[in-house]
């Protein structure tokens, strides 16, 4: 079979095919350069108008355990949970190994929050220290009113708060509490761990 | 396909699988070790309290997951619940190569001649089944030697007088008393009491290449950083991995040990590291996973000559199930006793284990590791503060001033205590999973608050501020743990034991098993050191039933 | 149309979403490379912390790329790296930050030296250079000593793996060998295992400590002051922040020995003088500090700068850490002048 060649007679030279294709592709590059770039710059503005200081809580949310958490660990002369961070450290384990008590902290801080309004007419972040102490008392011993709570158990609630700010305070900084390794130092304890090379075998003076 | 046919498959690369793997490795037997978990890394988990076996707050950094594994457990009045393994009701004990070796303590205690005939030594006790062991400490001395001195122990038994005798004295000089450790056995000796170093599977001086201990104070809950904690992964194992006879397969879950209709053990059906079925045929099978995991993977292989079992006829697989409760007291002191140089325990007092009167066995007691920060905070005496100010007071002013005293003491077992295979619940393979039932023998709160109060009569006389005492608590609950023992107990009689004096399953000829299940009774001390001795007498017997081809 | 214009038509309506593509990425990454980093890898949450600190550093004026070239590229491996980043990020079981590899850290190391070479010269020289060879096929020290994870603490503090993917056999037989040769020349002690590049304080003298454990770097400033004993005696010691980055590794046994393991603390007449005192920070050397404290030439006529001080030799009465007044004086006071 021959091979048709009618190109010859057509007013595009394979020359002008090259150069409109080179000129079209340069078109469609430029306006996907101009098009990423401007998706990137549009995603990374999008995304610094919507600041996420927290992976789980909402700001409100935040702010509501920390105080709590300050009331489980004050600061005094050493730091307290604040300082340290704790509240990084929970949220950062609850979309993580926490997830499993995503609910627990949603419905808990939210019937916290509630439990103060009511019984204080006041959110607990603005309560004085004092009456602080004396609201999660209140939630320690059952106290507040039932139906706020509904079915989660007010204790368990504050219970797992105990558990998880000591892990956040005292547990190692690479979780994102203990900030500075605050409790250790607090605790006289040397950290890093100072072990010397071996050679050859520790002995004991004496 | 079907693997290629082996001399031994043995499940479980612990304690007791590891010494089994060795020895029948290097007598020239084709082994496969089958072991669920990992080769441990320390990098992973390193000096992190979070991650750590003892507080496992992400799981349990040396396995097993939370995320395949479940448990029943049948509470008291009568409610069940599921667990995952780092929930302590679980009763886990570690699910890697080296298995619990890797993050123990390490404390290496012979069982004392009195632990192996405690019926004959004390008599019968009411609902129970105590019995005395089927071999005497006598039989077991020269494999306890063997394992001090393959696997490696430091101690000085020169103020114990209450050992059992030994032929050779241990091979590595024992650790120095820490300031704690001093302190307690000052006030023991002018007590008349006898205290001494702990013996440890932990090197005081370079010992078999690997070097001396650097004294962390992150030890007991993790891998050790320079290998002087010895285990079965840095000790055994490289050597049966030498003789080229030994093939260790992790990932491997074991489902079923095969059993013909004529009741032998063809090989083992397990789940592979892609969760892909595999048969791994073999002239004959020793279970080594643990006191809880060998009873069901027993209870899990039924046949046609033992429908509900392998070797389960007489309905005695996974009962007696046995840990230690743990018991003493803590006191504060007015001067800082911590040291830093770890891990804590040093001292050990053996006056209690036996000898007291009215009073069937005991339990030894010792200092207490150090707590980690963290785990510090639940610590207290009664009364004290759980949170606020003074909680964080008592952190600061007491962590560096804690005593601790305690010790397991010697439980007594009972049938309804148990593990047996739950009828619903499966695992991410779909192998029915362990149900625990049944609770401790009421006498152990008895011998508890014995110990307890001579833990504490010794932190007064050490001069402690504030004393209080960690006893048995009123709940009888359901032992296990770390230290489980005697879901498989060894026997001459068929019909009240699962296995014959040399850990053969009764009736099946080519079954063995290897490790805490084996303890008819599980010892007033940590029992690792017994499982090793146990997994050597096994081998041993083993070796000398092999004919050249084949088992018997 | 014919066959070969409508292969041709085909082949240019096909590369035109290709095309596309490519510069779509090709320009948000131009965008990303070139662009404020304020805008750019700090719009990552992950980044947040990095970032602040590097805004209140003495390098906050450098761009991000003029250090991390080795993982900041405008090339299809920074491509994958970063989407690779991105996707781990959001696997629910991922527990660590985006971290720089081994490899991101040699590339930064080898940065220092364009803007410090005075620095990274002497370093060069001291035996802090040394390389993985020199660190872990040391025969001597392998048969003495079992090669265990811990060695990493101090050498090889960046290595991406475990000490059994770095070297083998873990034994104190041997012969041992580097599994990937190529690490063999590289420094197993850079830069980065002193320096935090985005610390507030790089520029001025202090120091950071890269801890592996933790995967993160430590101020000087916070880490411990060792107390030292001489048997139940405490000795003297430095409060120097920078010295007690050189103690995490030069340190003692647990139990805080004079002598023990790698300790060098000073006693004698240079008890409680830091290792800076004497030692330059990148060159280690000592050679010619003694003249700083020391006239040339002492009252008994020796030259400080030619006297035999090293601790290595046993034999030498002037083992410049532990040498009292009596090693030289035998007990007798030096007439005075």
């Amino acid at each position: 079979m021959q091979p048709t060649t009618p190109e010859t007679n057509s007013p595009a030279t394979p020359d002008d095919w090259s150069r409109r294709a080179v000129l079209k592709l340069s078109a469609v590059g430029l306006l996907g350069a101009g098009f990423g770039g401007a998706t990137a710059i549009g995603l990374t503005r999008w995304v610094r108008t919507t600041p996420l200081p927290y992976r789980f809580f909402s700001p409100a949310e935040a702010t509501l355990l920390i105080a709590i958490c300050e009331q489980i660990i004050p600061r005094d002369d050493a730091p307290g949970a604040t300082d340290a961070g704790v509240i990084h450290y929970i949220d950062r384990q609850l979309s993580r190994a926490f997830a499993d008590h995503q609910a627990a902290y949603r419905s808990g801080l939210a019937a916290f929050g509630k439990t103060c309004l009511q019984v204080y007419k006041t959110p607990f972040e603005q309560l004085s220290f004092t009456q602080q102490t004396e609201a999660i008392r209140l939630i320690e011993a059952e106290q507040a009113p039932r139906e706020l709570w509904g079915e989660q158990s007010q204790q368990g609630f504050f219970s797992m708060v105990i558990d998880h700010t000591r892990q956040g305070f005292y547990g190692s900084p690479r979780h994102g509490g203990n900030r500075d390794y605050a409790s250790y130092r607090m605790l006289g304890l040397a950290y890093p761990n100072l072990i010397g090379q071996n050679r050859y075998g520790a002995k004991r003076p004496g | 396909m079907a693997l290629p046919k082996v001399n031994v498959v043995i499940v479980g690369a612990g304690a007791g699988g590891g010494i089994v793997a060795k020895e029948l490795a290097q007598a020239g037997l084709s082994v496969v070790l089958l072991e669920r978990g990992d080769w441990p890394r320390y990098d992973d988990h390193n000096d992190d309290e979070l991650n750590s076996q003892r507080t496992p707050v992400f799981g349990n950094p040396f396995g097993p997951d939370d995320q395949r594994h479940r448990r029943v457990v049948v509470e008291g009045d009568g409610a069940t619940r599921v667990v995952v393994p780092s929930d302590w009701a679980y009763n886990n004990n570690a699910g890697c190569v080296g298995g619990g070796t890797v993050s123990y303590g390490a404390m290496a205690w012979r069982f004392m001649p009195e632990d192996f005939r405690l019926r004959t030594t004390y008599g019968e006790v009411k609902d129970s089944t105590l019995a005395d062991w089927p071999i005497s400490y006598d039989d077991l001395e020269p494999f306890y030697e063997k394992a001090e001195y393959e696997i490696g122990v430091a101690g000085d038994y020169s103020n114990n007088p209450f050992c059992g005798p030994r032929k050779k004295p241990f091979p590595m000089p024992g650790f120095p008393l820490n300031k704690e450790g001093n302190r307690v056995a000052e006030a023991a000796t002018r007590m008349g009491l006898h205290p001494f170093p702990i013996p440890m599977l932990r090197n005081s001086v370079p010992y078999n290449g690997r070097p001396a201990c650097i004294h962390m104070r992150s030890c007991v809950g993790f891998a050790c950083p320079v290998n002087a904690k010895a285990g079965s992964h840095n000790t055994v194992l490289p050597l049966a991995l030498a003789t080229g006879n030994c093939q260790v397969r992790t990932g491997c879950v074991a489902a079923e040990i095969i059993v013909d209709d004529r009741g032998r053990a063809t090989g083992v059906r397990y789940f592979d590291a892609n969760n892909k079925g595999q048969e791994q045929a073999a002239d004959l099978v020793v279970v080594s996973a643990s006191a809880t995991e060998t009873a069901r993977l027993l209870l899990n292989s039924k046949s046609k000559l033992f429908p509900n079992g392998a070797g389960n006829n007489n309905d005695w697989v996974g009962r007696n199930l046995q840990g230690h409760l743990y018991v003493g007291a803590s006191g504060l002191m007015e001067e800082e006793i911590y040291e830093e140089a770890g891990p804590g325990a040093t001292v050990a007092i053996s006056d209690f284990n036996h000898g007291n009167p009215g009073l069937v066995g005991g339990g030894m007691l010792a200092n207490e590791f150090i707590a980690l920060p963290y785990l510090f905070c639940n610590i207290r005496p009664p009364g004290e503060a759980h949170w606020g100010k003074a909680h964080k007071d008592f952190q600061r002013r007491y962590y560096k001033r804690l005593c601790r005293l305690i010790g397991p003491i010697q439980e007594i077992p009972n049938f309804a205590a148990r593990v047996s295979v739950d009828p619903a619940l499966k695992d991410a393979w779909g192998i029915p999973v362990c149900r625990l039932s049944g609770t401790r023998h009421p006498y152990d709160l008895k011998l508890g608050e014995f110990l307890s109060k001579k833990a504490e009569a010794i932190i007064r006389e050490m001069g402690a501020t504030r004393v209080w005492r960690n006893g048995p608590g009123r709940g009888l609950g359901l032992s296990g743990g770390q230290h489980q023992a005697g879901t498989c107990r060894m026997g001459d009689d068929p019909n009240t034991s699962v296995t014959n004096r040399h850990g053969q399953v009764h009736q099946i000829d080519n079954l063995f098993i290897a490790d805490g299940s084996l303890n008819v009774t599980n010892g007033g001390f940590n029992p690792v050191l017994t499982i090793m001795a146990l997994a050597y007498w096994v081998a041993d017997s083993i070796k000398s039933g092999w004919k050249g081809s084949q088992f018997r | 149309m014919s066959a070969g214009r409508r292969f041709k038509f085909l082949l240019i309506t096909a590369l035109i979403p290709v095309v596309f593509l490519l510069a779509t990425g090709l320009g948000g990454m131009a965008w990303f490379h070139f662009g404020n980093p304020t805008t750019t890898c700090a719009s990552c949450h992950e980044m947040a912390d990095t970032h602040a600190a590097w805004s209140g550093s003495s390098h906050r004026t450098l761009h991000c790329r003029k250090c991390h070239g080795g993982s900041l590229t405008l090339d299809v491996h920074a491509l994958r790296a970063h989407v690779n980043r991105v996707v781990q990020h959001f696997r629910p079981t991922r527990d660590k930050p985006p971290g720089l590899t081994e490899k991101d850290r040699l590339a930064l190391h080898e940065a220092c030296r364009n803007c410090h070479p005075q620095s990274f010269a002497e370093w060069q020289d001291s035996r802090h250079s040394a390389t993985y060879a020199r660190i872990f096929l040391d025969a001597t020290h392998n048969q003495t000593e079992q090669l265990a994870p811990d060695c990493l603490r101090c050498h090889g503090m960046f290595f991406d793996g475990h000490i059994e993917d770095l070297v083998t056999p873990a034994s104190t037989t041997g012969p041992w060998a580097l599994k990937d040769p190529a690490k063999a020349n590289q420094p197993a002690i850079p830069c980065l295992a002193c320096h935090q590049i985005h610390s507030p304080s790089a520029g001025t003298r202090a120091a950071h400590l890269y801890v592996r454990r933790e995967q993160s770097s430590f101020t000087d400033a916070l880490l411990p002051i060792t107390p030292m004993f001489r048997g139940g005696q405490a000795v003297k010691v430095s409060h120097d922040p920078r010295q007690r980055l050189c103690t995490q590794c030069h340190a003692p046994n647990a139990f805080r020995q004079l002598g023990s393991g790698d300790d060098r603390t000073p006693t004698g007449v240079h008890e409680g003088l830091s290792c800076l005192d004497c030692h330059g920070a990148h060159s280690n050397s000592a050679k010619t500090s003694c003249g700083a404290c020391h006239p040339a030439t002492s009252r008994c006529g020796l030259d400080v700068r030619l006297m035999d001080t090293s601790y290595r030799s046993s034999s030498s009465k002037h083992n410049i850490h532990t040498m009292a007044c009596g090693d030289c004086h035998n007990g007798q006071r030096p007439a005075s002048r």
